[in-house]
């Protein structure tokens, strides 16, 4: 006999509760990544100097760089909430949160007081332990989809579609 | 495998949308420029031009200016040259008039941060120079070359 509790929580609940999640959790990173990647479309020549800035990257690669990152922000970010190629997108996504909060670790230990370039061109937005702690925050939301999409294989393909547990 | 693949084809769709869109906008960036080279020649605006550390060093000496750290409030909080006031460039809209409405418009202004590439103190040296004061100037990489000549400095444990 099963006990109220253990009839809850089923694995076809616990499926449908991590599915209701990580949809939440895909439009809300989706949403973060695609509202940082438009300021820096639009304003690419100053987001290249914020790249400059970081010293993380050989000149030859700084224009090339700021061209194209934004555009995977905004491109990773839609796709996320769109339910596309979810496989890729989340492990994308995950090592551009690796990337980005090792990056930002790295100036904070040399100690350099340098524009963040997370959702703005804007040189007053320095890097400091509040930065890294929000991305830590997405990061640990992000690793929730690697466990959704791998370990509970719910990659359903839209947001729409039912049924794909 | 499948996943590998998505990677792929999702890093080539970005790389034609961005270049592609880089080409045919009006502020097109160029895909190589040599930054280590032009960096030197950085200008501010202007009205605004760079001190040098000895220049800083002699107007601080014969207390002929006021220096202001652009840096946030924890970094200045960390150590700051001696006497200089806290206007960290994010927060100079907010703070900037209680700090400076003491300071005569003819009075030299040293602004610094921290770092060879920190514009911060260039902004905040502009931000001055458009509220009205004459004699600005921004000591680039200011607080690390301060240290390197071992000038005077306020820390958490002297400046109490």
């Amino acid at each position: 006999m099963l006990s109220r509790q253990e009839k809850i929580m089923t694995p076809s609940n616990t499926s449908k509760i991590h599915h209701i999640i990580s949809i939440i959790i895909r439009f809300v990173l989706g949403a973060i990544f695609i509202t940082a990647g438009i300021p820096k479309i639009l304003d690419t020549a100053s987001f290249a100097g914020v790249v400059y800035n970081y010293h993380l990257l050989p000149d030859m690669f700084i224009n090339v760089f700021a061209i194209t990152l934004p555009w995977l922000e905004v491109l990773i970010g839609g796709m996320l909430i769109m339910g596309i190629w979810m496989p890729g997108t989340v492990i994308l996504y995950n090592l551009l949160m690796i990337s980005f909060i090792a990056a930002l670790l790295l100036n904070v230990a040399r100690g350099l007081d340098i524009s963040c370039g997370c959702f703005s061109t804007d040189p007053g937005d320095i890097i400091d332990m509040d930065t890294i702690f929000r991305d830590i925050i997405i990061f640990i939301a992000s690793i929730y989809l690697i466990f959704v999409v791998f370990i509970k294989k719910i990659t359903s393909d839209t947001i729409f579609a039912k049924n794909k547990l | 495998m499948k996943a590998l693949w998505q990677i792929l084809a999702i890093l080539v769709i970005t790389a034609f949308i961005s270049l592609g869109y880089n080409q045919i906008r009006a502020k097109a960036i160029p895909l190589f420029h040599p930054w280590s080279e032009n960096i030197s020649k950085i200008t501010f605006s202007e009205s605004i031009s760079s001190i040098s550390i000895n220049e800083a060093a002699e107007l601080f000496n014969s207390n002929n200016a006021i220096f202001l750290d652009a840096r946030t409030e924890s970094s200045y909080n960390q150590g700051h040259i001696r006497g200089a006031l806290c206007l960290p460039w994010n927060q100079a809209e907010e703070k900037c008039f209680e700090l400076i409405k003491n300071i005569p418009p003819e009075k030299n202004i040293i602004t610094y941060c921290d770092g060879a590439t920190c514009d911060l103190c260039g902004k905040l040296a502009v931000f001055l120079c458009d509220l009205g004061f004459e004699q600005v100037q921004a000591l680039v990489n200011g607080w690390t070359l301060w240290n390197q000549n071992k000038l005077p400095v306020d820390l958490p444990t002297t400046s109490q």
